[in-house]
């Protein structure tokens, strides 16, 4: 009887050992995941009164540019649904001006007449006679888009006087922005 | 007789409690998928993802291997070779109270544009001696494309 004990502990005790080693393949890291919508701009921005899709998500073989005055307002539209993480978004514009100035940027959640139904973030970025690319990373809210709903990114001339910007788009100089459909970390 | 069945009867519940207790133990180390996002549920990193632009200069660093890891600096940057033109993407990772001090960490950037998972890059950087939590430190990764398509999904692992 002394031997089936025996034998019934020595069990006991390899099946306790034997279970923690898999929690060993658990290691010290931090790993994130994040899903990435890129909206290239793909014709020339258009009135914010009304949703007019001038973006795309694949990378644009087109293009070309307008001209936006100071304290004007143009648009670039993006048909979107669904849940967007939000986090921190990206406005990347090539553009140059007569003289130094800036354009600023709002994005908002519109729905199919236009309507802003939230404003998401906003930023500004500084425009020289260079043509450049410029660089603005904002942090943006959260939002659910229904079917039909827009994400709008309005551009807004600055300064005063007359100056002219001129922004560019398409491949090799690709305004565009980023939004963050989902993320997740730890 | 009595006693062999009852000795039958311990080992077919031991065996029981062995092959759940594997079960269990195996379920925490398991990565999941959602919508296209990777997630576990451990981390000593803050991570944040920064986004993609045009690289507008060549970079050609001197450390971010894992035979010369970037040393920490806070605000600072790491990045891998970079070629003027192509799209980069960017990542800050933060200290927090558990990372450990002294060690030498990889940051892995996985991409999707629709054909599957590859690795954009890696690099290699050392924590400082003192970890003061909050701090943090860029990295850049040349995707080694003039161009992408979206939505694209991106996996950073810090380990």
């Amino acid at each position: 009887m002394r031997g089936v004990y025996a034998a019934l502990a020595a069990f006991f005790i390899l099946t306790a050992y034997a279970a923690p080693v898999s929690v060993s393949q658990v290691k010290e890291q931090a790993l994130s995941g994040y899903l990435y919508y890129v909206f290239f701009e793909s014709s020339p921005a258009s009135p914010c009164a009304t949703p007019s899709v001038n973006t795309q998500l694949s990378y644009p073989a087109r293009t070309g540019s307008f001209t936006l005055n100071t304290r004007k307002t143009l648009c670039l539209w993006a048909q979107v649904s669904g849940f967007f993480a939000g986090g921190e978004c990206v406005f990347i514009l090539y553009a140059s001006s007569t003289s130094a100035g800036s354009v600023s940027f709002a994005l908002s959640l519109r729905d199919s007449k236009g309507a802003v139904l939230a404003t998401l973030g906003s930023g500004s970025v500084p425009v020289s006679s260079t043509k450049q690319e410029l660089i603005s990373f904002f942090a943006c809210s959260s939002f659910t888009a229904n079917a039909g709903d827009y994400l709008a990114l309005s551009l807004t001339g600055g300064g005063v006087g007359k100056t002219k910007y001129t922004v560019y788009f398409g491949a090799s100089t690709p305004t565009d922005f980023q939004v963050v459909k989902s993320a997740d970390s730890a | 007789m009595r006693r062999i069945a009852l000795l039958l009867i311990l080992v077919i519940a031991a065996l029981s409690l062995t092959a759940y207790a594997a079960t269990v133990s195996v379920s925490t180390a398991t990565y999941q998928a959602q919508n296209g996002v990777y997630y576990q549920v451990t981390g000593s990193f803050q991570v944040q993802s920064n986004g993609f632009f045009v690289a507008p200069s060549s970079q050609t660093p001197t450390s971010g291997t894992a035979a010369s890891p970037c040393a920490w600096t806070n605000g600072g940057s790491c990045s891998t070779a970079v070629k003027a033109g192509d799209w980069v993407y960017q990542v800050t990772v933060n200290l927090t109270a558990t990372t450990n001090s002294s060690t030498t960490y990889a940051v892995t950037v996985l991409w999707d544009t629709g054909s599957g998972y590859t690795q954009m890059g890696q690099l290699y950087f050392t924590t400082p001696s003192s970890i003061t939590a909050g701090q943090s430190m860029t990295f850049i990764f040349d995707t080694g494309s003039t161009s992408f398509n979206a939505p694209l999904g991106i996996v950073i692992t810090v380990g």
